[in-house]
């Protein structure tokens, strides 16, 4: 498996689309415009994107070097994974939903389609990886949240919640995987 | 009044900001790697061994500990750690024949050579304070003298004065060591043999390196074949054998031998010395000591991260990791399979030499305390320091000097 694939899955994982789709399902009718969808995804993309091309100076700033970073990385991907395997959807609960084009900001951009995990794991993997492969990687995630949102998967709990817990295990054995990588990284 | 959108997103982003602080406290607190260049390493390097020749005995042995609160000298001794720190100062002799280091080791090594044991073919280090012969004691004993050797390279006949104790020595080595490749801990002088139950978990690996200089300098009389099984068993046995919980075990002494067998000569056409499983091992070595060096930049000497971190190490734990990225790096020098690692392998080591450094008490320091002498030049830890603190950390630093040069010496 590519490199780049790699990186796909897991910040597909950290998005987890079917979660936000669930999430985005109990917003009150009318306040999510299809037009927004697109544009939160592109405005968490740009998120991310800024994030990933910053990350190593952000670790330096931090005096943080990548390799124990990754362990912290792994550490929040693994508890939203956990989360998001026990409650079906995202760890966010959205208590008030604002109408138009606001939405597309929050809640839709910040957090349900860039979360904690997908901030953190675009940190971490753009220092080990580079900026411009963790940003395309991470495209791949929001474009299908954007799409499950879009076709409205959340409103079919059982397959949707099913399919966002398998997401969160995904995400825990990822998470787990990128600790033991710090943790045995030079 | 907030809007909806605004609530929710400031509400969202002070929740990361209370996630991220929490972690920035708990999980990466800032790593500090003091710069430090070659001549300041060397430095700091010198002032171990002239600490390590103040301290030294009239009779050649050396003060075992010192405990700065109490101002009390602990009546103990230990051979194994002896022979280490006098070990550290032929190896800081070998780059500055004419500093004290030389003349201390020497009246040193006196004491080991008045302490030896003979039994048929064979010599080993005795303690006198209990009896006891162990592989550990005369194993460094041994690497005291090979470095010993190397310093003297251009003294004859000087040089040779001990070649014929050096196989001695290395005889009981082969004596105690095992089918397998590892090594026994004790010999039994009431049943004239090894006891077979008793084993270290750090015998073997100074046993190995001991061994592996031996071919050094005495190629061609067969320290190679011995060699090679120590390096196969602890590339592959040893953790499972010993019960390591996390293996590997952090065996400085073995990345000592690791690399010193990367340097042996090999015939044209001959395949490299270390097989693939001791070049998996020497990687699981340099993945455990960055790792401990990384953790160690966290921790700082305050009640906070003793509690969330643990506390400093002392110098003769940081010291072994130094002297391991040390060797691991010269043998990433030395062979391909391992290049990729030497980069980091030089970052880490620096990072734990500039540590020993900042650590070191300075004479400034010192100044106008009670002993000064035994404070200028040492490492403590809890007010506690030990004639190890500053053989790891001698051995650290005058090699990580060669890493900050750029080059192995």
């Amino acid at each position: 498996m590519s490199e780049w694939l790699r990186l796909a899955i897991a910040l597909a994982a950290a998005v987890n689309p079917a979660a936000v789709a669930a999430t985005a399902a109990a917003a009150p009718p009318g306040r999510i415009r299809l037009r927004t969808i697109p544009a939160a995804a592109a405005l968490a993309l740009a998120i991310i994107a800024a994030a990933a091309a910053l990350a190593g100076r952000i670790l330096d700033g931090l005096d943080i070097e990548p390799e124990t970073f990754r362990i912290a990385a792994g550490m929040v991907m693994a508890t939203m994974g956990v989360l998001t395997l026990w409650r079906g959807n995202t760890p966010a609960t959205i208590d008030e939903w604002p109408g138009g084009w606001r939405a597309a900001v929050f809640p839709l951009a910040l957090p349900l389609l860039l979360g904690p995990a997908t901030l953190i794991a675009a940190l971490s993997y753009s220092a080990d990886h580079g900026a411009a492969r963790t940003a395309s990687a991470a495209a791949v995630g929001l474009v299908v949240a954007s799409l499950l949102v879009a076709i409205g998967f959340g409103g079919r709990r059982v397959p949707a919640e099913a399919v966002a817990r398998l997401t969160g295990a995904l995400l825990v054995a990822i998470a787990t995987g990128l600790v033991v990588d710090g943790v045995r990284a030079i | 009044m907030l809007t909806a959108m605004m609530r929710g997103l400031v509400a969202t982003l002070c929740l990361w900001g209370i996630g991220a602080l929490l972690l920035r406290v708990a999980v990466v607190p800032p790593g500090r790697c003091p710069a430090i260049t070659s001549g300041e390493a060397l430095a700091s390097a010198e002032a171990s061994a002239a600490w390590i020749a103040r301290v030294q005995n009239p009779d050649g042995s050396y003060l075992y500990e010192y405990n700065r609160n109490s101002g009390l000298e602990s009546p103990a001794y230990n051979v194994v750690r002896h022979a280490g720190v006098t070990m550290s100062l032929y190896q800081f002799a070998a780059l500055d024949r004419s500093s004290e280091a030389l003349a201390t080791a020497e009246r040193a090594t006196a004491w080991m050579e008045a302490n030896l044991y003979r039994s048929g073919d064979w010599a080993a280090l005795r303690d006198p304070l209990d009896g006891s012969i162990e592989v550990g004691g005369s194993a460094l004993m041994l690497s005291a003298l090979a470095q010993r050797r190397i310093a003297m390279a251009n003294s004859a006949p000087d040089v040779a004065r001990y070649d014929a104790l050096m196989r001695e020595i290395g005889r009981f080595l082969l004596a105690m060591q095992q089918p397998d490749g590892s090594f026994l801990l004790a010999w039994d002088v009431n049943t004239n043999a090894p006891d077979p139950v008793q084993r270290s978990k750090y015998a073997t690996g100074e046993a190995f390196w001991a061994l592996a200089l031996m071919q050094r300098l005495f190629p061609g009389e067969g320290w190679d074949v011995p060699t090679q099984k120590v390096a196969d068993y602890l590339s592959l046995y040893r953790d499972a054998y010993e019960n390591q919980k996390y293996p590997p075990w952090a065996d400085q002494w073995a990345a000592y031998g690791l690399a010193e067998m990367a340097a042996w000569p090999v015939a044209p056409g001959a395949g490299p010395v270390l097989n693939d499983a001791n070049i998996r091992y020497a990687r699981s070595l340099a993945e455990r000591f960055g790792f401990l060096v990384r953790t160690e930049s966290q921790r700082r000497d305050t009640w906070f991260s003793d509690a969330i971190r643990g506390r400093e190490a002392r110098a003769a734990g940081m010291g072994t990791w130094s002297e391991a990225l040390d060797s691991l790096w010269r043998l990433a020098s030395l062979d391909p399979r391992l290049a990729d690692m030497r980069a980091k392998l030089a970052e880490r080591a620096s990072c734990a030499a500039g540590m020993l450094r900042d650590r070191q008490l300075t004479p400034e320091k010192a100044q106008g305390q009670p002993r000064a002498d035994v404070l200028e030049g040492a490492w403590f830890a809890k007010g506690v320091t030990r004639m190890d603190d500053q053989q790891h950390a001698l051995s650290g630093l005058l090699r990580a000097s060669d890493i900050l040069a750029g080059s192995p010496r």
